[in-house]
């Protein structure tokens, strides 16, 4: 049993098929790139899994459980959470309460725990902050904690939007571009930390443009053009593969390539 | 802590009878404000119809202690009670608006409410109201002066307060934030949009209702006027004034704008102009209001401009 | 008896269809909702009276002068409210125009007092002519021919001028439309200009019809007429007509059968109906942001 099993996903939006019959599977402790040309429905593929649009046809299921349909917050209590394409921090928080509120689902304090601040809620918030500090080490913003998230530089808030993400426990994260609008020594960063976090157990989703990170640090590559899964292997396959290559760069370039 | 004692004081300093009567509808507001605030300002839910619930709290209050004879300290909560259960009401249906949609349906849903506290004259009397709410009455003390009011809004106040504090810093008040900052990241991150937004109107509502059963018993005469939109406006002007997401703001903002009418009697034809005036006057010149740190009015209620989409 | 009501309802309707045009062009380019805009049809409504008592013009003078004063305003609350907060968040100009509308409101109170005002009644045309079995008043004819007359004139303008053009442009991208040297400023005041004009003959009708003019005319009406927007899809025109008409007819054919006193909750309940079914309304753009 995979890890997370996308079976004969389709989603049409009235006449435009946005992913077709799309089947792939995630196992533990895989990264898998999801790649394609602009338009080919990556992030689509991660709005129906998690629950912004709903599926036209097809199953999710997440350790053979069937999530298919679930609303956001449950798919993200199952263990799914995605970050953005454009970045989607909570602006006016500082950057410690992004990433603790990334704890919400994993705690329970309510109401009453709220007015009277007994004991285990005390608690409780003790325990978010101190993880949410360990997650803000790890993407090295522990210095920025009290600063107001909009304030952060692009980069930092990329980091900060993952460690928001792995405060949420998940199973799996879906990467939205994580490496999008950064130099190559962010990069470079960047895939050191989604090699530190997969080897921790983490598996990942990862859709990314830039061909050396997803070549470089996926352990599967699946690609899509126009909605289909037209490709599915090994970086180095698919990097020979004629077919993706001409959906990169249109007919006649096969010959071009290497 | 200082202004607590001076609150406490204040009316053996300024022996005015007048003065105090102002003071505790000023405390009126300032929980009206102050609920507004946890949907409008903190969860960024915009609400025109917040007399709605305010009117409710008045009129079930006076109508237990009138027509089953009910004690005012079991008539206050229940008020409360009452407007929270209009607040779910209200909550769920409109949990996926946004912006002026939801602004539209609060509207008219506090003008529904009004309409039936207007037309239902079996049990409200419709526009000649209700007379002869009686007054609170503490082992065999009767609340006859305008003294034991005061101490007593100065109470709900700071319990109203108290509440707001304690709920915005906590686990729930974060989530409240992060629905308002942006609700499809808050989804994302784990956090059920929906029950909280529930959650905000409820408890919003039920402070809301609170402030009218006082209301309701302080001045022994309500009417379906009272609680019209205009009366929403002022108090979203309060909101706007003090500054959205501020609990201090909120209360500057109330005692500001129920306290200057009064001193300005003279001109209480224009008093709504004036409060008009302001809410423009503070769109313009500084949006996030007297407390408003930076952009937090930016998120409530408003995302980038969008071009006829739908409302969700 | 219930062919009376239609007619009756689609009277009233046509109003709320001239004003809920207002709305709908406003947010198709702006995208934003003039909550003010109820304030201009009874600006218009008074106008209309001011000159017709007042002055003793005749009626289509007096509403042709309505309206220039209701698009003067109209471009008035585009500048004080809207242009001046164009980089503020969305909730700016609402909130604005929300205080704006108390202000209108409150100070024609203070100019014509709070009573509701009448005219002379030489003006309703009181002719009666029957209809199968139900009558069509004068008065009730003027306004259907003004306002087809009204939405035939914003039809041509809209798909036969370069100034209708260039707001259709406007409405469905902004930022295109201006880089294509589109005067963005002048097309977004001309439309509120037209939207105002609309409304304000609207007002005129309206209080020429009850013989009732009041201050808070514009509060209830308006929202009754955003509601006829928001049904036909927001930044539709046609769809906004159509809404019009039929809260105007669910409204008075409620009243008559159910009870006169909740007749104006009855537009507030298709409002929700209309947004718990189908937001984006019978011809709405249904645009999913980008996520």
């Amino acid at each position: 049993m995979s890890l997370l099993e996308v079976e004969n996903l389709t989603k049409r939006f009235g006449g435009l098929t946005a992913i077709g019959k799309l089947d792939f599977t995630v196992e533990e402790k895989q990264i898998v790139g999801l790649i394609g040309p602009n338009g080919a429905g990556k992030t689509t593929v991660f709005n129906v899994i998690t629950g912004v649009y709903p599926r036209t046809e097809g199953q999710v299921r997440l350790q053979g459980e069937d999530i298919t349909g679930y609303s956001s917050h449950l798919v993200t209590r199952k263990g799914i959470t995605r970050t953005f394409q454009n970045i989607r921090l909570f602006g006016q928080m500082t950057v410690l309460d992004n990433v603790r509120i990334g704890r919400h689902c994993r705690t329970g304090a309510g109401l009453l725990g709220a007015l009277l601040r007994d004991a285990a809620t005390r608690r409780e918030e003790a325990a978010i902050t101190e993880q949410a500090m360990e997650l803000l080490t790890m993407v090295g913003l522990a210095a920025k904690s009290g600063e107001k998230a909009s304030n952060l530089s692009y980069g930092e808030q990329r980091r900060l939007e993952i460690s928001r993400a792995l405060a949420t426990d998940p199973k799996i994260l879906f990467l939205d571009e994580p490496a999008a609008g950064m130099n190559p020594q962010e990069s470079r960063q960047l895939m050191e930390l989604i090699a530190r976090l997969n080897k921790d157990g983490l598996a990942i989703l990862l859709i990314e443009h830039d061909m050396k990170v997803v070549m470089g640090i996926s352990h599967k590559v699946v690609v899509l053009d126009h909605g289909s899964k037209i490709a599915e292997g090994l970086p180095k396959e698919i990097q020979a593969n004629p077919q993706v290559i001409e959906a990169y760069l249109g007919r006649g370039a096969e010959t071009c390539s290497k | 802590m200082a202004v607590i004692i001076l609150a406490a004081l204040l009316p053996l300093i300024i022996n005015d009878d007048y003065f105090l009567r102002v003071i505790t509808i000023a405390g009126v507001f300032t929980i009206l404000t102050l609920s507004l605030n946890l949907v409008t300002g903190f969860t960024g839910q915009f609400c025109l119809g917040w007399a709605a619930f305010y009117g409710i709290g008045a009129y079930t209050s006076a109508l237990l202690a009138m027509k089953l004879g009910l004690s005012f300290w079991l008539t206050l909560p229940l008020g409360g009670l009452m407007a929270a259960l209009f607040g779910i009401l209200l909550g769920i249906p409109t949990m996926r608006l946004k912006d002026i949609y939801l602004a539209i349906t609060t509207l008219g849903f506090g003008e529904i409410i009004r309409l039936i506290m207007l037309n239902w004259t079996d049990l409200t009397r419709g526009s000649m109201g209700l007379p002869g709410i009686p007054s609170p009455q503490l082992f065999g003390y009767e609340f006859s002066t305008n003294l034991p009011y005061y101490y007593l809004i100065l109470i709900l106040v700071l319990i109203t307060v108290f509440t707001m504090y304690r709920l915005i810093d906590s686990r729930i008040g974060r989530a409240l934030i992060a629905i308002r900052e942006d609700d499809l990241a808050a989804k994302t991150v784990g956090i059920d949009i929906t029950a909280y937004k529930v959650m905000a109107f409820a408890i919003g509502a039920f402070f809301a209702g609170i402030a009218g059963s006082f209301y309701a018993h302080y001045t022994s005469f309500i009417d379906p006027h009272t609680f019209s939109f205009m009366e929403s406006i002022s108090i979203l002007a309060m909101v706007v004034l003090g500054g959205m997401g501020s609990i201090t703001g909120s209360i500057i903002g109330a005692v500001i704008l129920s306290v200057i009418p009064e001193m300005l009697r003279g001109l209480s034809e224009y008093r709504m102009i004036i409060f008009g005036l302001i809410m423009m006057a503070v769109m313009i010149i500084r949006p996030q209001g007297i407390m408003g740190k930076g952009r937090e009015f930016a998120k409530s209620a408003g995302k980038s401009r969008r071009r006829g989409g739908g409302p969700t | 008896m219930l062919l009376q009501q239609i007619i009756n309802g689609l009277t009233q309707g046509s109003i709320y269809a001239l004003v809920a045009i207002g709305f709908a062009l406003i947010f198709g380019v702006l995208g934003l909702v003039n909550f003010a805009h109820g304030e201009v049809y009874m600006v218009g409504a008074f106008l209309g009276f001011i000159l017709i008592a007042v002055f003793h013009l005749s009626f289509f003078p007096a509403l042709i002068l309505a309206m220039a004063g209701a698009a003067i305003l109209g471009i008035a609350v585009e500048l004080v409210a809207f242009r001046t907060l164009r980089r503020a968040p969305d909730v700016a100009p609402m909130v604005c125009t929300l205080g704006l509308s108390v202000v209108l409101q409150n100070v024609v109170m203070l100019v014509m007092g709070s009573d509701t005002k009448s005219l002379p009644t030489d003006f309703s045309k009181v002719d009666l002519i029957p209809v199968f079995n139900a009558q069509v008043s004068g008065s009730q004819l003027l306004i259907f021919g003004v306002s087809i007359a009204l939405m035939l004139l914003l039809q041509f303008i809209l798909y036969r001028s370069r100034m209708g053009k260039a707001i259709r442009a406007t409405a469905q991208n902004k930022d295109a439309a201006s880089l294509m040297g589109i005067n963005i400023n002048r097309v977004i005041s001309t439309t509120f200009a037209l939207g105002s004009a609309l409304g304000g003959a609207a007002g005129v009708l309206i209080g020429m019809y009850y013989n009732a003019f009041y201050p808070m005319m514009g509060f209830i009406a308006g929202l009754k007429a955003f509601t006829a927007t928001v049904f036909g899809g927001l930044t539709s025109v046609p769809g906004a007509v159509l809404g019009g008409l039929i809260i105007g007819v669910a409204e008075n054919l409620g009243a008559a059968y159910i009870s006169s006193g909740y007749r104006d909750m009855i537009a507030f309940f298709i409002l929700i109906l209309v947004l718990l079914i189908k937001p984006s309304g019978l011809f709405g753009r249904d645009q999913q942001g980008k996520v």
